[in-house]
């Protein structure tokens, strides 16, 4: 379970020493266990930057999060171990095959050789990694690069999983495997928490939604909620709505 | 722990495949460097070198007018043979290094006491041929001298009234000028490579990891940033110590090969020297890939990197210019200087001179200190939220 509590987040304007542009403010939301919750907003929201404060590697400037019950500014290390982060860009080692670039995540993560190299093996079968398993990501197609990212950010069973636009890039059939394999983690469990610039992505997927919007959560809820506070019969509407545009009929 | 082990590895693997790498560290600092550094000396040396005691043959023309001079020659191993008519050709060709073509007026000329006319024919641009010469003309004087003494003998006169003055020359230095850069070789050498050696790891696991965008993941894991340091620096240690150990082995083999008495003397580069070298050397191992780590840490991307650790391949030519143009002193307070310490060392070593155990300690103090705050700063540039930018 995530809570994020009045999040906000500015960055210093680069070549300057006093300038600081604010990246997120005042950001609130829950995404919870068993759920699949979508953050969505346009290119330069702030999606990014609110899931890397909720993966530790950024501390807010003010507000809260706690991610499994864990501080992510009190105890980082711990809110690392509930979670598997998926970042924007897959950032997979080149010249280590899949399987060892899962390995190696695995073993970081403090399981054994064998029960890595097992887990990998799974993962490798559930993600439809065999045809590239045993290459080096070398050359990869962006698709294939997000699916050892995402078998990656999977390979510690982790309770919650924040993944930054994990459709990014997969083709039709990979993303409705994605599609399928999100669903099953919902099913089990899982706090499954993404992001995402396309609507219907979120709206296929997910459960709840926050939009964001210049830094700012202009919307939150279930889709059916979000569709009453914006007076709206679609989502595509009520996310113009919320963002603070006209909908246009013709669109 | 493990974890630190799990990265070491990846690392070490990761880049044992790039070749780059793997050039530098294992081939270029270990063989390529010490080959273009020591190797030309050794051929320098070998090529200027005369062995007076090889019997040599040597081609003479006109030798029955001089059969005492060949039996001079032959007792000190020169053994004259006839030259061949086209002896000018051959000369020029290469084929013949050198020709002793003795006048027919020779016999008549010695006996009347006049100078009897020798001509050494040679063939300058040839290094063989200026090495017999020499040894030829050196042979010659000796046969001349001893005949001035036999005929100012035979008339009662003591030939060493010719010689007013008796000279000679004793360099009262224990570390001769030009000698200094042979026994700042080592550490030289050994710094240059694990510079190279460690250059592309450094540059590709911390930069470069930034510029891939697989910092990002792997700082999501639970794991303490001082641990993911940590195992990168041992990764980065390995190569630079690898680096460090091959030359000196390489480099011990290559000046083993010279002659004892070629170099000087008073140079020692057995194998305690080297055992020293590699003692005083560990720290600085330690110490080259800390800052390295450090610098790469600090910078964004791989070319930024590249740029500023190029500036770095400069350390060691610091130590090497201050040590050979400015009066350092030696004392454990210079010991503690890392880099100039281990040339202080080696200097001692190589001149035969000792090395007290303190110096051997304050210099790895010295050196682990800065590498320990190296290692700090790197650990604090990667706590930094700007490493993920």
């Amino acid at each position: 379970m995530i809570e994020a509590t009045q999040l906000s987040k500015a960055f210093r304007k680069q070549g300057t020493r006093r300038e600081w542009i604010s990246a997120i403010t005042d950001v609130s939301f829950h995404a919870r266990d068993g759920e699949i919750t979508g953050l969505l907003g346009p290119n330069g929201a702030g999606k990014s930057t609110t899931l890397r404060i909720l993966a530790s590697l950024l501390q807010p400037d003010s507000g809260s999060a706690v991610v499994d019950g864990y501080d992510v500014a009190a105890d980082p290390v711990s809110v690392r171990r509930q979670i598997g982060y998926l970042p924007h860009n897959a950032g997979v080692y080149p010249r280590l095959t899949s399987r060892e670039n899962l390995v190696y995540y695995a073993e970081l993560c403090g399981m054994t050789r064998r029960d890595s190299e097992t887990r990998a093996e799974e993962l490798i079968e559930l993600m439809g990694m065999q045809a590239f398993g045993d290459r080096r990501t070398e050359g990869f197609s962006q698709g294939q690069r997000t699916r050892v990212a995402l078998a990656r950010a999977l390979i510690h069973n982790p309770r919650t999983l924040i993944l930054d636009e994990p459709t990014n890039g997969l083709d039709v059939m990979a993303t409705r495997g994605l599609r399928a394999l999100l669903r099953q983690l919902r099913e089990r469990g899982h706090c499954v928490l993404i992001s995402s610039h396309i609507m219907q992505e979120i709206e296929r997927l997910s459960d709840r939604v926050a939009v964001i919007s210049d830094g700012r959560i202009v919307a939150s809820g279930s889709i059916p909620d979000i569709l009453d506070a914006t007076a709206c019969n679609d989502l595509e509407d009520a996310y113009v709505v919320a963002i603070g545009e006209t909908p246009d009929a013709r669109a | 722990m493990s974890a630190v082990w799990t990265l070491i590895r990846k690392e070490v693997r990761d880049n044992l495949r790039d070749r780059r790498s793997l050039f530098f560290a294992l081939l270029y600092g270990p063989f390529l460097l010490p080959l273009m550094m020591v190797g030309p000396m050794l051929y320098n040396i070998d090529r200027h070198t005369i062995d007076f005691e090889a019997p040599t043959q040597i081609a003479v023309e006109g030798g029955d007018h001089a059969p005492n001079l060949l039996q001079f020659l032959h007792r000190h191993n020169l053994d004259a043979v006839e030259a061949p008519a086209d002896y000018r050709e051959q000369l020029v060709s290469g084929e013949l290094p050198v020709v002793l073509s003795i006048a027919p007026t020779y016999a008549d000329n010695f006996a009347n006491g006049e100078p009897a006319s020798l001509v050494i024919y040679h063939a300058s641009s040839e290094d063989e041929s200026g090495n017999r010469r020499r040894q030829l003309r050196a042979v010659l004087e000796q046969y001349a001298s001893q005949i001035r003494s036999l005929r100012f003998g035979s008339r009662g006169i003591d030939s060493r009234i010719f010689d007013p003055l008796a000279i000679s020359e004793r360099d009262q230095s224990d570390k001769p000028r030009g000698l200094l850069f042979i026994a700042y070789l080592v550490p030289f050498l050994l710094m240059f490579s694990m510079l190279m050696g460690g250059y592309y790891l450094a540059v590709d696991i911390t930069a470069g990891e930034r510029e891939r965008q697989s910092l990002e993941p792997l700082l999501s894991l639970p794991l303490s940033r001082y641990q993911i340091v940590l195992g990168k620096y041992c990764a980065i240690l390995g190569f630079v110590g690898l680096a460090m150990l091959l030359p000196l082995v390489s480099t011990f083999v290559l000046l083993s090969l010279l002659p004892v008495d070629l170099l000087d003397r008073n140079l020692d580069f057995g194998l305690q020297t080297f055992g020293i070298a590699l003692v005083s050397n560990i720290p600085t191992a330690m110490l080259i890939s800390a800052f390295m780590m450090a610098i790469a840490a600090f910078t964004r991307n791989t070319k930024e990197a590249q740029t500023h650790l190029s500036f770095a391949m400069l350390l060691p030519v610091v130590p090497f210019f201050a040590l050979q143009f400015l009066s350092v002193p030696l004392g454990t307070f210079s010991m503690l200087v890392p880099l100039l310490s281990q040339f202080q060392i080696m200097e001692l070593t190589v001149f035969g001179k000792g090395v007290p155990l303190h110096y051997i300690a304050a210099s790895a103090a010295g050196s682990i200190a800065f590498a320990a705050m190296l290692l700090g700063l790197a650990v604090h540039l990667y706590q930094r939220e700007r490493i993920l930018a």
